[in-house]
């Protein structure tokens, strides 16, 4: 899977000049054959990067494609199976259902891909010392909690790309390692390619890409 | 699951009232078009034979006629346009005596007499409600049978015979009481016996058999014939509200008191339509505020819907979830309007029956039925619409 950016630039930053490294006002892409860090300072847009690729603003000027295709033209039935099979999605703001139980907040995304089996799920809740908060309402979950079970949540289903956006920002170091083995072994298994960004430690991580913004 | 996840921050009472308005506008409407439609049934309700039902026709006196100015007799365009109109099933005009004097005079056997100035007309013996005896009559005939209203024997009874202490008549005296009825006409005389043979309740008028009349006119009658002054018609339901708006608009008068199609005419007809659009904006209203109680639900669902179609789910199995709510809802406003429906007609059917004189009304008109299809279809897909549309627009991350 290949996702190219074409001389976008956000509307908010029209009349900012950026660097040549840039990702804005140049061109970039994201093959889903290699992985990904993204840098950049604070408020240099790395949510907006995110949510250009997955479709969720459309507050730019330039060309977004996917595996050639404009994104503007990818119907909303395309969407879902990409989305469903292609991409897989941490949000920096985690986004559970507050009023569902943790179980429940996996078992939806779950039951849309028959992905994983209970068991499995259990086993992703322990490696991350979840497991006995299976029954708790993810609104009542600290951020920390939460970032974890979104994190399993985004692993339940097939993809190319894991694209994810901080999401280690409330986690500490041990679940850090702990989550990252989760997501490298997924990666590994499914031969697929992450963007992750703002790590800021590296955790042994090489070969990796930067894209800069 | 998703239609937890969706947690539907719903406001009881908006959505209770409107429900209510809903229910309020769709019984309404399946009332008001089942009361217009049993009115039509009433209307042209075909009761046939058993129930024809007669009217006399005659022409409003007023100043001119008396003046003569103005002729109370029909003419013979004013016959043929009230013999056109479709709920007269059959007629016939009265044939009256041409330029003669009828002279009656009655002795008793305690000696009073009385006399005077009378008439006598006929009318095709298939008008006329009671079987009379011996109702024929030739020129070898003892007497000349006649059928007075029963109106005349009570007017005597309860008022003449009460006021001069004269001793009462009953029905089976009259008939045996010898009438003299002289005519007298066309340079002619003759004395003949009347005997009362029968007292009709339709007809006002002193009847004689036709083939009387016919003699009579041809021996004492003078001039050409005349145009008839009334004519009876035979009808299927003397109610029938266009009659009272023929005669009205013809200067006709009829003997029956009351007419059913004026109460219908006149006051449910407004009030119906009144109603109706009472309906109409009620239903205007309704669908409104459901619309806004429809976004109101979405908009606060949008971050459900929105981590939903982030998730992979498909804008329409989100809109599904809506969709039943609305359903459900529908099916409660559906269910409650039918029940008020057939308790308000129940009660309504009972004075339809009582005042109409109507034996059966149907349980419901597909007429009704259609209205209510409509009015829920209209809703339905109002209410779809805008579900798919602000539910789309969430997917495409611009709600």
């Amino acid at each position: 899977m290949k996702i190219r950016f074409e001389n976008v630039v956000p509307n908010p930053m029209k009349n900012e000049a950026f660097s040549s490294e840039s990702v804005w006002d140049n061109i970039c892409e994201v093959d889903s054959a290699y992985s990904y860090f993204l840098k950049s300072g604070s408020g240099k847009g790395k949510s907006t990067f995110a949510a250009y690729i997955m479709c969720l603003r459309h507050d730019f000027s330039g060309l977004v494609t996917i595996n050639g295709k404009n994104q503007k033209d990818i119907s909303l039935d395309e969407w879902a199976l990409l989305r469903q099979n292609k991409i897989a999605f941490l949000a920096q703001d985690m986004r559970l259902f507050p009023n569902l139980n943790v179980m429940e907040n996996l078992q939806i995304k779950n039951t849309l891909t028959h992905f994983k089996t209970e068991q499995e799920i259990t086993i992703m809740l322990e490696t991350l010392e979840m497991d006995h908060k299976k029954t708790q309402m993810a609104g009542t979950l600290s951020l920390g909690q939460q970032q974890r079970i979104a994190l399993i949540r985004s692993l339940l289903q097939p993809f190319e790309l894991l694209l994810m956006d901080e999401p280690f920002s409330h986690i500490d170091e041990l679940n850090i390692k702990k989550a990252l083995g989760l997501i490298l072994e997924a990666c590994t298994v499914q031969k697929a390619g992450y963007v992750m960004t703002s790590l800021g430690h590296e955790y042994g991580i090489e070969n990796n890409k930067t894209i800069f913004l | 699951m998703i239609d937890r996840a969706i947690k539907r921050t719903q406001k009881p009472l908006i959505l209770f009232l409107s429900m209510a308005g809903a229910v309020i506008g769709l019984s309404l409407l399946m009332i008001v078009t089942q009361v217009y439609i049993n009115l039509n049934i009433a209307k042209n309700q075909d009761a046939g034979a058993i129930n024809e039902q007669f009217l006399v026709l005659k022409k409003k006196i007023g100043t001119m006629n008396t003046l003569g100015m103005s002729s109370s007799s029909f003419s013979q365009d004013e016959l043929d346009k009230i013999i056109a109109q479709p709920f007269v099933k059959d007629y016939a005009p009265f044939t009256t005596g041409r330029n003669f004097e009828v002279f009656v005079e009655l002795s008793l056997d305690n000696g009073q007499s009385g006399n005077s100035l009378g008439f006598i007309e006929s009318v095709p013996d298939k008008f006329i409600d009671v079987k009379a005896e011996n109702w024929s009559w030739n020129e070898s005939s003892e007497f000349i049978p006649i059928i007075m209203p029963t109106s005349f024997l009570d007017m005597y009874n309860f008022g003449l015979a009460e006021s001069i202490n004269a001793p009462k008549i009953s029905k089976d005296m009259a008939s045996i009481l010898a009438l003299k009825i002289r005519i007298s006409g066309n340079n002619k005389q003759n004395v003949y016996i009347g005997r009362i043979t029968a007292f009709s309740d339709r007809i006002n008028s002193a009847l004689v058999p036709y083939s009387f009349i016919t003699y009579a006119n041809e021996v004492y009658g003078s001039g050409s014939d005349q145009q008839p002054s009334k004519i009876i018609i035979a009808t299927n339901n003397n109610k029938d509200p266009r009659i009272a708006k023929f005669l009205e608009e013809n200067q006709l008068e009829t003997n029956t008191e009351q007419l059913r199609g004026t109460i219908i005419e006149k006051l449910i007809q407004p009030i119906l339509t009144f109603t109706g659009l009472l309906c109409v904006i009620i239903i205007v209203m309704t669908i409104l505020i459901f619309m806004l109680y429809g976004e109101v639900l979405i908009i606060k669902s949008k971050y459900d819907i929105h981590v939903l179609s982030l998730l992979g789910f498909r804008w329409k199995t989100i809109c599904k979830v809506f969709n039943l709510f609305f359903i459900k809802i529908y099916s409660v406003i559906t269910v409650i309007s039918v029940v008020i429906f057939f308790i308000t007609k129940y009660f309504l059917d009972v004075i339809i029956k009582e005042s109409l004189i109507i034996e059966t009304l149907p349980l419901i008109s597909w007429q009704t039925i259609l209205a209510m299809i409509l009015f829920l279809g209209l809703f339905i897909s109002i209410n779809i619409f805008n579900t798919r549309k602000q539910i789309k627009q969430i997917a495409k991350g611009n709600g």
